[in-house]
């Protein structure tokens, strides 16, 4: 988590202990004399109409826990909050990643605790051709998934 | 040196669009449809001058999806170094010219909610195929456009009559009319990118209108006509990997030093724009002046485009032969 400045207004959202997680950005935003609204994610449709009035220059937070987070990716960037420049997620919680075998492309689930990144050097076997792989912070889109190296030659 | 693949093409009709502004129609000499292209594209034209060969950028500005010609959209300059003098005066129907094949280095954004161009003067042309492009896709977009006066506004009629709900003009030396300012950004609804075009003094105003109200740098787009100009324009030194020096005067490019002393360099757009000049810097300062590294890239002073770029320390050591 971290406080992005220069921007015209800041959008500060989440679930109930998001929204406490945010609490120093939020302080931030207020030392910074900067215009901000905050509102908790419980009506989607709300929160749609509410992110769709929102002006070039605006800087979103949205935090909540991992398996909302996915979907909030989608329902901002469908919106319009395009790129990471101009918004931010913070999970928290439990969080299921998926680590992509670069041998056989395969994905293996991994749940992740207590931290956003990934901790180095974790370890997993590929599900599907049992290879031992190395679980990166490469982040694929596309695949939705983690990089998984081979740990051992 | 990277040789760059040239079409022969022939000027099959010109029209004035306004009393400086002229527009080219071009076709392939053997009658072949010339290749396609994107919209915000440009072709490079090779001209031959007493002073020796210039190479000259001009979007394209006719119907993407219309295969076969391209057209392009030429002003006077004044000041011209001979690329628009010679179109102007020097080019006549039927003529043979050289061109690159089209490149784009200013698309569209495939992200983007909805496009917003902003153009001044002649800087309406990468807009034109662009606007088009958008158009056969069906996605929303403006298109905010100033000029001195209707009569001198290329393309006025043109995009009143094809795009009467997009446009909006504002001319600067006509009463009673709306002036263009920079306060329109700060409508725009999120997910909208910006596109500017024109001299350098509009686009630099309105980038850093935006910046200023926070728009993140990917959602803004530029075209330059002339690079922008580094802050300082000294000599320096550059040290190459088997340790010979060049030196580059003041009123030269590295670039142009590194092809006087015949070091091989691969080069294309001349303008900072493209990349293909990109060269490892192993030590020294680099003044990017560039609009193809990121921030962030520049900011780690790994690489410089030798076409634009300069140094703001005395010497550079390169990782080129």
């Amino acid at each position: 988590m971290r406080f992005v400045p220069g921007k015209r207004k800041y959008l500060v959202s989440g679930d109930t202990y998001g929204i406490r997680l945010l609490q120093p950005i939020t302080q931030k935003i207020m030392e910074q004399k900067k215009p901000f609204e905050r509102m908790e994610l419980t009506d989607e449709v709300k929160v749609r109409s509410w992110l769709s009035q929102q002006k070039m220059g605006c800087y979103l937070y949205v935090s909540a826990a991992w398996p909302e987070i996915e979907r909030l990716k989608n329902i901002t960037e469908e919106i319009g909050f395009l790129s990471e420049e101009e918004v931010q997620f913070i999970g928290h919680g439990e969080r299921v990643i998926q680590v992509f075998c670069c041998r056989c492309h395969g994905l293996t689930e991994l749940k992740v605790t207590h931290s956003e990144t990934l901790q180095d050097g974790i370890e997993i076997t590929c599900c599907q051709c049992a290879l031992l792989l190395s679980v990166s912070d490469h982040y694929s889109s596309l695949r939705n998934a983690y990089l998984g190296y081979v740990a051992k030659l | 040196m990277l040789q760059e693949n040239m079409l022969p093409v022939t000027v099959t009709a010109i029209h004035k669009e306004t009393l400086k502004v002229k527009r080219f129609e071009l076709a392939s000499l053997d009658g072949r449809p010339l290749p396609p292209y994107s919209g915000g594209s440009h072709i490079g034209i090779f001209i031959e001058t007493e002073k020796g060969a210039i190479h000259r950028h001009y979007s394209l500005t006719g119907h993407t999806r219309k295969k076969g010609h391209y057209e392009i959209a030429v002003a006077l300059n004044e000041d011209s170094k001979g690329g628009s003098t010679f179109m102007h005066h020097g080019v006549i129907e039927g003529d043979s010219l050289h061109i690159s094949y089209p490149k784009n280095h200013f698309p569209l954004s495939f992200k983007a909610k909805r496009h917003v161009f902003y153009a001044a003067g002649i800087g309406i042309t990468p807009f034109l195929s662009m606007m088009e492009e958008l158009r056969g896709k069906n996605v929303p977009f403006i298109l905010h456009y100033t000029a001195r006066t209707k009569g001198t506004c290329p393309f006025y009629s043109f995009l009143k009559k094809t795009y009467p709900e997009q446009c909006r003009f504002y001319f600067s030396r006509e009463p009673l009319v709306e002036r263009l300012t920079t306060d329109t950004l700060a409508q725009h609804p999120i997910g909208t990118h910006v596109y500017f075009c024109g001299p350098g003094s509009f686009i630099t105003e309105f980038t850093d209108a935006a910046a200023k109200l926070g728009y993140p740098s990917s959602s803004v787009h530029v075209e330059r006509f002339t690079p922008p100009k580094p802050s300082v324009r000294n000599a320096f030194q550059v040290r190459l990997k088997n340790g010979s020096t060049v030196q580059v005067a003041e009123d030269q490019t590295l670039l142009e030093a590194l092809l006087d002393h015949g070091i091989d360099t691969p080069y294309s757009c001349r303008s900072g724009r493209c990349g293909t000049c990109e060269i490892k810097v192993k030590k020294g300062e680099v003044d990017h002046c560039d609009s193809f590294l990121t921030e962030e890239e520049k900011g780690t002073n790994d690489t410089i485009l030798v076409c634009v770029s300069r140094a703001k320390s005395r010497e550079l050591v390169l990782e080129i032969e």
